[in-house]
């Protein structure tokens, strides 16, 4: 039974944005992933992934591979596109004092490890969305190399991502992305001497609108 | 500035907006980038000879058109090879020029070594159906009408396919399509095409139901993969027999005949490689019909020890009737040069050729299965044809 006198906490949520993003993004991972590892599977140095010949799709590979990669490839540019509009770059910003958390308590630690995570994941999502097209256009065995090696890093992170956040928060922390929120964009950082212009300006506005008053109100009285 | 700030209160739109376009931006890129393959008229009177030298004057009105083909096997450790095409059409006939670069020039397949007077493999690897090494050099040239985009429609990866049909016995899958649409295959063979002008005409459709033989696993099953007609440019010339004492045993099929002193090693040279002296290592590492008989015990014994017989007969007898892929081919500087020939309207389980319809290639480097492949074709387009 519930303690009455314990205050209940509400579970987090995220911005409305950021869950609709991840999804998608999720999902086209998913595919791409498995059709992407039945690719691999035929050469001979990954014949080990045979292993998992049940799970892996066989059919039109390569078409849902590429539909796939550009599900992924315009939700990747919506995330980046919408973190600077909503003024997010914070969440993801690395700087002495997220470094310096690596150092801190546990929660700042594997905040910080998070956000290193997210930089793994933005490095690997860029070099397999580049090298994934670049193959598309002109199949190349050295940037298929790459793109493979990069792909599989991406196959990892998400995992660890998801792991480090039942580390910081448990399963409160997971259910964030299934529960939206509505976005509250921060104000801009206030710059003082932004703020000490405007504020002459607008000084300066009101005393040329004070002396124009001043002068056309003996005329009117003239008039009167 | 109300905009900006419009702007940026809806930064989910916004980006989504954003992404719609990008999608949009790539879709359209792939359409507009497709590689073409220009394909002059010519005038009837000045088509290339077919023989695998492409100085004929008119391929100088062809434009070429380079590909690159990669994760293939070989070719120089690299497993790529660019692929130029060249193309002309008279509106009767095709022509198609192909030059790829391939370091080493390989004209055998699989042979069968005679060893203590049992037949052996040749240095072959553990896996029998995923050769790297004995096998000859061959150029796949695919092809299908406009509604294919990507390839992949007609390959298959996997072990697991569907109920009822056998497990690919390289562990790597099938070739056929699941909507039992149909592509035009030809295989130009370092092998056959050493004795036969006419390339391998297959096709690629709705899987094939197995035999009995494939069913038990005794038979190869090629998934929807199949010759156009049942004349097969080459076949097999082995089967595995019990010897005397239980043990499976090698034994070609055909012999060569032999010579009229009854000499078989004279006649083998003509034909196939005899191993340590007196050996013809220019000849060509295939056998025809007409030079071979069926097997016997008595001929057997007369083959001395060292003798090397491909494991493959050709058959030279006439493909017009389903079959009217020619080509010839010519290595020379670590470089293959092929021209090939074919009616643009052509038979059954063929493609017939027009504006729009698509290519694919694939290089083979000495290699069973393991060919380059590319994922976009190239689209052909014929001069006041189609």
């Amino acid at each position: 039974m519930a303690n009455p006198m314990k205050p209940i906490r509400p579970w987090p949520r995220t911005d409305f944005g950021t869950v609709l993003l991840h999804w998608p993004l999720a999902a086209s991972l998913v595919w791409l992933s498995l059709t992407g590892l039945r690719i691999a599977s035929d050469d001979e140095e990954f014949a080990w992934l045979r292993n998992l010949d049940r799970i892996l799709p066989s059919r039109q590979l390569w078409l849902n591979h590429v539909i796939a990669a550009e599900v992924m490839t315009g939700v990747v540019v919506a995330y980046v596109v919408y973190i600077f509009l909503a003024r997010l770059t914070s969440r993801v910003k690395i700087d002495r004092t997220r470094l310096a958390g690596l150092t801190g308590t546990p929660r700042a630690r594997w905040a910080s490890i998070n956000v290193l995570i997210c930089w793994g994941l933005f490095v690997s999502l860029a070099t397999s969305i580049v090298t994934g097209w670049l193959c598309f256009v002109e199949f190349d065995n050295t940037v298929l190399l790459l793109h493979m090696y990069a792909a599989l890093v991406l196959v990892l992170l998400p995992v660890l991502h998801v792991l480090v956040h039942v580390r910081i928060g448990g399963l409160r922390q997971l259910a964030r992305i299934v529960r939206p929120s509505a976005l509250a964009i921060p104000e801009e950082e206030s710059d003082l001497a932004e703020i000490v212009a405007q504020l002459l300006a607008e000084q300066k506005s009101s005393e040329l609108k004070f002396r124009q008053a001043r002068t056309k109100s003996p005329k009117r009285a003239h008039h009167a | 500035m109300p905009d900006r700030a419009k702007f940026r209160s809806r930064p989910v739109l916004v980006a989504v907006l954003v992404s719609v376009l990008c999608c949009a931006g790539l879709a359209g890129f792939a359409a507009i980038t497709v590689p073409v393959l220009e394909v002059p008229l010519i005038d009837p009177t000045n088509t290339p000879v077919i023989n695998g030298d492409t100085s004929d004057k008119a391929w100088s009105t062809a434009k070429p058109v380079t590909l690159m083909t990669a994760h293939g096997s070989d070719f120089g450790g690299s497993g790529e090879t660019e692929i130029t095409v060249r193309a002309l059409h008279d509106k009767r006939q095709i022509y198609f020029s192909f030059v790829w670069d391939d370091p080493t020039k390989s004209d055998e397949h699989i042979p069968l070594v005679k060893k203590d007077g049992i037949w052996h493999f040749a240095e072959i690897s553990q896996d029998a159906n995923d050769q790297n090494d004995q096998f000859d050099d061959r150029l796949a040239i695919m092809l299908a009408h406009s509604q294919a985009t990507l390839i992949g429609g007609a390959i298959h990866l996997g072990v697991a396919q569907f109920a009822g049909v056998p497990k690919p016995i390289s562990g790597r899958g099938f070739h056929y399509t699941s909507d039992g649409s149909l592509l035009d295959v030809w295989i130009w063979s370092g092998v056959a095409n050493a004795v036969s002008p006419y390339l391998q005409d297959d096709f690629i459709g709705a899987p094939e139901l197995p035999n009995a033989a494939q069913a038990k696993g005794v038979e190869r099953y090629a998934g929807g993969i199949a010759p156009d007609t049942p004349l097969a440019l080459s076949v097999p010339n082995f089967k595995m027999v019990q010897g005397t004492s239980g043990q499976e045993l090698l034994q070609p099929l055909r012999l060569p005949l032999p010579a009229p002193d009854g000499a078989f090693a004279a006649s083998l040279s003509q034909a196939a490689k005899l191993q340590g002296e007196g050996g013809d290592a220019s000849a060509p590492q295939a056998l025809t019909e007409d030079q071979t008989a069926p097997y016997s015990s008595v001929d057997d014994a007369l083959i001395p020890d060292g003798t090397i017989v491909p494991s493959v007969v050709v058959n030279t007898r006439s493909f017009d009737a389903g079959n009217g892929v020619k080509g010839v081919a010519k290595w020379a500087g670590g470089r293959w040069m092929l021209e090939i020939s074919r009616p643009l309207v052509s038979g059954v389980n063929d493609v017939s050729i027009n504006s729009g319809t698509l290519m694919w290639l694939a290089a083979f480097d000495h290699a069973q299965t393991r060919h380059t492949y590319h994922l976009r074709p190239l689209k052909l387009e014929l001069e006041n044809y189609g």
